[in-house]
């Protein structure tokens, strides 16, 4: 007896026997990746290039009587309207950003008189300008409406400013030198210059139609946005993102740049790129060409690749447990006892962070440089160990300089690592406010033992820790859009890097 | 000649280099490894018990009522009889300073004496029946060499009884503070008598007054021992052995489920006053506590009762900065810790006791005998609040009204009781984990088996190189972008985000059924590896309809955000940063990665196999999915666990994508506080050293050891399917 012949049963059933489903349900897994990348790049992009454009001022009446002179930020789907109206400090709730029903409110027109105003301290004034008051040519007071002035009054302010910066940094020093001189001389400079300052102010309306007078030295900087054409605009973006890039952030983070931490994070690179080159290197070295193939060194390579994938806060977790407390408390003991219980070196600082930093981007490097190294042709070797070369002179003269690329790529992409990694250096040395540079005009220069800013943890801090998130929001979009910028321009080059490596050995 | 000694210097440069280079290879490799050692090192200590030393220390010292050591234990103080507070040098015998404290009358003598829990106050019962109550302060002077001296500081004494009341008082207890003086004496007939003086500042006038309250307690038992909880609930305990207990106003509280057990000897509050310790005639230890509860006076319940016995327990011992105890027998002592509910140790103890006191900085323990000797023991208490129990078990703890897994390690005194099982982070972190694998899983492998099998040369590289670079995006910026972006732009629009996976797998599919019924001919001319820019246009559209109308269309479906009808609904909690978000920005992270790796496995597939299929007359996708799939398998599960591993160490998304609650839900709407954030939020804090440092380091060391096993898994995987091609 034979089996009856099986006709298709429905186990037998494949609706997609060719495979386009199969084949657009994956194409389709590729394309909502680079979708989700692509808005997630123009997001952080566009935000943070939005902070530094001049915005219009609208005036905008509010049902209830209140007027406002207020950039509009975002029109919602359900009909609310986001706009910022300045003037914190003269509000009564001390709010600049308000949320408020289209029907609640009226824009009127775009007067072109309104002015904003760049302050030190409590975000920008959004107002009427009226005139400035300052000292005219011949030395006595005045007041005076016409824009030529203003431009005055604005470079004569900022001069004032940073004279008095300087005296300020005179006073310090003098202070550090114990010169009595120098300090009562530095002092009276410095009253001096204040004195100056307050002959300088700035007379606006407000848009509740009360008259207001800043403090000259308030002022950063003055923009009529409603007279400006779009190439003016341009120019204005550019010069925001110039002092956005220079400046030291203001008012507690929420405005401001982020010279400090661009600083920070340059001295942590360099320093942990000086510490782990040398190490990685010669520990790639050692697994590729010296270590003989064996159990132990495959073990090694194991432990290596691992560490690539132990989560960063352990490592400054082992920064702060060993190099801080452990190293830094030792030597402070050693060579700093006299100045105990207060800590010169076993503290949270540069140093440390750096070193943890090298320790974490160790096993990028040692990848990387193998693969360089294991890409120089065997024949090279031999080549130059039959011409009588030591192993030493064929390392040092043929497979180091043909695994330079292998190398460069492994520096680079330690460098966008750390240049990107938060969460050890919160452990180990990053503050969201640091008074001194780790780098300054005193010597020894370069202050190893100091905290420092970090862009990272800069985005961080400012935008879960500042007072007031909502003003400060903006800034954290343009500096992690110029973190990102960063980064992505390193990693590129380093893939092209190997791109170009790889495309040669194939060759 | 020359030319030799030239290839001598050569060779021993070279002999040099390969010993530079191997010290130098081997040590970078030896201190990377040592990370995971050191770790081990600092968390090591936690597994110590409680240890006492051999006597290091005797000096003879009058026989007094209640005695003690100051801070440093250079100097004991001492109750007498004549109600004398007398400061001693431990080092020469010596007195330092007497202060008459206690005004006594003629005849009249001090019989029994407390010290409060913060010991910064003595209670004491006279021979006639009267309760008195005495500042303890013994201050420290330095001289100019920070050499120390003592003295005591006097203050108001409380006299709480006119002549006789509380004769024969054998036990009571009072609770000094700035509002006053509470006490409950136990009569000779075992019932209660209620004192308290009320001390009133007035702080226009600038005047205290004072009055005087006493009222009795009524209960039918014959009470044998008292202690207070915090906010003066009074415990009891019968000659029986059973407890019973009373608010501050005298109203009987319900006690509940303690078993009864042996007639009580000793009795003593902990510091918070949130336990009550009880020891037994038969060596057994009950910590009791009370419990708030919702509607209603709180309770009295027991929190552990202990295995092991003291014989002859008649007194405890407990520390004035954390919950550990001893509970003193006739020869020896136990060391427990009341929140763990184990007792750490045993020793022996010289039979004639009368005082037995931990320091106050808990380095010695200070045994006064009944000849009034003072020996003391070195002591070292390690990390009793940290054991297997507190970090991974439910605890009943002080005021909760059930045992619970909680992380809140610090709180605002110095007498909060310590909370830190690591369950709930360990929860956190494997939520983080899942939903963040959850959208990544499908989309990298099945975009790596696309990208790897059907795309060409050019396009291919350009996406892998494009998927790198979105694996540099630093995790801070994810988080950042989850927090302030997504998780706003989430509220409003969940169940549109949650179907919008859904709609495009469906609308692919249909697309994909309208493809295959075309001819052939119109089939050939898209290129397979064209397929996703056909696409492009529908997944453009949906996800612009998702960023511009979800909030719409959500509003459309149920008249509100389906946060707001969830809420009302069903009582769900959805909170703004929940784990969804952190799901999704830790997806930007995980996805990369695992795209990468299992990219390589596919293409690592080898050619002959994928070309015996075509051959074979398998279609491209047959090949794929019968073919380089089943191949490739070892090395796209390594790939899914070295993302996995990714996931569970991330640290400022989940830092900053969450409300960092350290909660033990799995519900997706709600935060949750991870492993990695923890650390990043308490270790700045930590002590150096202390406890909560140690325990931090040991869920460093979770994490490290988790990651460490899960990459040695993946690596030793990868290299399996190396050797195999």
């Amino acid at each position: 007896m034979t089996k009856p012949q099986a006709g298709p049963s429905l186990g037998q059933f494949k609706p997609d026997r060719a495979g386009h489903m199969g084949l657009l349900v994956s194409a389709g897994t590729v394309l909502t990746v680079l979708l989700a990348a692509v808005l997630l790049f123009l997001l952080i992009f566009s935000r943070g290039a939005r902070t530094f454009w001049p915005r219009d001022l609208n005036l905008v009446r509010h049902v209830d009587g209140r007027t406002f002179l207020a950039e509009v930020l975002d029109v919602r789907e359900d009909g609310s309207v986001k706009m910022r109206t300045g003037n914190r400090d003269l509000d009564q709730e001390r709010r600049d950003f308000f949320i408020f029903n289209e029907a609640e409110i009226t824009l009127e027109a775009q007067p072109e008189n309104a002015v904003w105003v760049e302050r030190l301290e409590h975000g920008p004034v959004h107002a009427f300008f009226k005139a400035v008051r300052m000292p005219n040519a011949e030395g006595s007071d005045g007041e005076f409406s016409d824009s030529e002035s203003l431009l005055v009054f604005q470079a004569q302010v900022a001069e004032l400013r940073s004279q008095y910066a300087a005296s300020q940094t005179q006073l310090g020093r003098m202070a550090n030198a114990e010169n009595d001189e120098g300090i009562r001389a530095a002092q009276q400079e410095s009253s001096r210059i204040r004195a100056e300052l307050t002959r300088y102010g700035m007379h606006v309306e407000l848009p509740n139609g009360h008259a207001h007078e800043i403090d000259g030295e308030d002022v950063v900087k003055v923009i009529f946005p409603n007279q400006l054409g779009a190439q003016e605009k341009v120019g204005v973006w550019f010069g925001q993102l110039w002092s956005f890039i220079t400046a030291g952030p203001r008012d507690n983070n929420t405005s401001g740049g982020v010279w400090p931490a661009l600083i920070g994070t340059s001295l942590l690179v360099i320093l942990m790129s000086v510490l782990v080159m040398p190490f990685g290197i010669l520990a790639a070295v050692y697994l590729n060409e010296y270590a003989k193939a064996s159990v132990w060194v495959n073990l090694v390579r194991i432990a290596v690749n691992n560490l690539a994938g132990v989560p960063s806060i352990v490592y400054g977790v082992f920064g702060l447990g060993f190099l801080i407390y452990g190293v830094g408390g030792f030597v402070d003991f050693i060579f700093f006892g006299e100045a105990l219980p207060k800590p010169t070196i076993g503290t949270h600082c540069v140093l440390w962070a750096s070193v943890t930093m090298a320790l974490l981007t160790l096993p990028v490097v040692i990848v990387a440089t193998e693969e360089g190294l294991r890409a120089c042709p065997l024949p090279w070797r031999e080549g130059a160990l039959a011409m009588g070369a030591t192993r030493w002179e064929m390392m040092r003269k043929v497979i180091l300089p043909a695994a330079r690329p292998g190398i460069l790529t492994g520096l680079i992409l330690a460098v966008s690592r750390a240049a990107g990694e938060v969460a050890p250096l919160m452990l180990t040395g990053v503050v969201n406010f640091a008074h001194d540079l780790p780098i300054d005009g005193t010597a020894p220069f370069v202050h190893l033992n100091r905290q420092f800013m970090h862009l990272g943890f800069h985005i961080y801090s400012v935008g879960f820790q500042a007072p007031n998130v909502e003003a400060a929001e903006p800034l954290v979009y343009s500096t992690a859009a110029l973190l990102l910028l960063l980064i992505l321009l390193l990693n590129l080059t380093a893939i092209r890097l190997r791109f170009r490596a790889r495309k040669a050995l194939e060759q | 000649m020359e030319q030799s000694k030239f290839n001598q210097r050569r060779r021993k440069v070279d002999r040099r280099a390969a010993f530079f280079v191997r010290l130098g290879g081997l040590g970078v490799i030896l201190a990377v490894l040592f990370i995971g050692a050191f770790l081990v090192f600092e968390v090591l200590p936690l597994i110590k018990s409680p240890k006492i030393q051999e006597i290091e220390q005797t000096v003879e010292l009058p026989v007094s009522v209640l005695a003690g050591v100051e801070e440093f234990t250079e100097g004991a103080w001492l109750l007498g009889e004549d109600g004398h507070l007398r400061l001693f040098e431990i080092d020469s015998g010596d007195m330092v300073d007497d202060w008459p404290a206690v005004p006594l009358q003629e005849g009249e003598r001090l019989v029994r004496a407390k010290l409060g829990i913060n010991r910064n106050w003595i209670s004491t019962v006279s021979s006639l029946g009267r309760l008195f109550c005495l500042p303890l302060k013994v201050e420290t002077q330095y001289d100019e060499e920070l050499n120390r001296s003592y003295s005591l500081t006097e203050g108001r004494v409380y006299s709480l009884l006119e002549d006789g009341f509380a004769e024969g008082i054998e036990e009571y207890c009072a609770h000094v503070g700035e509002e006053g003086v509470v006490a409950v004496l136990v009569k000779p007939d075992g019932s209660l008598a209620k004192l308290e003086l009320v001390v009133e500042y007035n702080e226009f006038l600038d005047e205290t007054s004072e009055s005087f309250e006493q009222s009795s307690i009524s209960t039918a038992e014959k009470i044998s021992h008292v202690a207070f909880f915090d906010r003066n609930y009074l415990v009891a305990a019968t000659r029986e052995g059973e407890v019973l207990a009373w608010n501050p106003e005298n109203e009987v509280l319900e006690v509940k489920e303690i078993p009864a057990g042996a007639p009580v000897t000793a009795m003593a509050s902990l510091i918070g006053r949130g336990s009550v310790l009880v020891g037994r005639e038969d060596g057994t230890v009950d910590r009791l506590l009370w419990l708030p509860s919702e509607e209603g006076p709180p309770k009295v319940v027991l929190g552990n009762r202990f295995e092991e016995k003291q014989e002859g327990l008649s007194a405890f011992a407990t520390s004035n900065r954390q919950r550990v105890f001893l509970a003193v027998g006739k020869e020896g002592a136990l060391v427990g810790q009341a929140t763990r509910g184990e007792i750490l140790n045993r020793f022996d103890l010289p039979e004639d006791w009368s005082f037995v006191q931990i320091s106050p900085r808990e380095d010695k323990l200070a045994v006064f005998l009944s000849n009034g000797q003072l020996e003391l023991y070195p002591f070292e208490p390690g990390f009793p609040q940290v054991g297997a129990q507190s970090l991974f078990q439910k605890i009943q703890y002080e005021g909760y009204s059930s045992p619970d897994f909680t992380w809140q390690s610090t709180g605002g005194s110095q007498e909060y009781e310590p909370k830190i099982s690591l369950v709930p982070l360990i929860v956190g972190t494997l939520k983080g984990t899942l939903w963040a694998l959850l959208p990544s899983i499908p989309l990298a492998i099945l975009g790596a088996l696309y990208t790897a099998r059907f795309l060409g040369g050019k396009t291919r590289e350009s996406i892998k190189s494009f998927v790198e670079l979105l694996s540099g995006v630093p995790s801070v910026i994810l988080g950042f972008v989850g927090a302030l972006y997504l998780a706003p732009a989430i509220q409003d629009r969940f169940l549109v985000l949650a179907l919008t996976p859904l709609v495009l797998v469906v609308l692919t599919l249909i697309l994909g059924a309208w493809f295959a019924k075309q001819p052939p001919a119109r089939r050939a001319r898209i290129r397979q590896g064209k397929a996703f820019l056909l696409l492009l246009p529908l997944y453009g559209l949906i996800s612009w309809l998702m960023l511009s109308q979800g909030a719409n269309i959500e509003k459309w479906v149920f008249g509100t955000s389906m946060r707001e009808w969830a809420t009302a609904t069903f009582d769900i909690t959805f909170e703004i940063r929940n784990s969804v978000v952190v799901g999704l920005a830790m997806g930007f992270a995980v996805t990369p990665l695992i795209f990468t790796l299992a990219e390589d496995a596919f293409r690592n597939v080898p050619k002959h196999l994928v070309e015996a299929s075509l051959a074979l007359g398998g279609t491209d996708w047959q090949t794929a999915r019968r073919v380089v799939m089943p191949y490739a398998r070892p090395g796209v599960i390594a790939a899914v666990m070295l993302g996995l591993g990714r996931a569970v160490g991330e640290t400022m998304i989940v830092l900053m994508a969450t409300g960092n609650t350290a909660i033990t839900e799995w519900n997706p709407l709600q935060g949750f506080r991870a492993l990695s954030a923890n650390l990043a939020v308490e270790l700045p804090e930590a002590p150096h050293g202390g406890f909560l440092y140690r325990t931090l380091f040991l869920s460093a060391l979770i994490l490290f050891g988790f990651t460490f096993a899960l990459n040695t898994l993946a690596e030793m995987l990868r290299a399996r399917n190396r050797r195999a091609v």
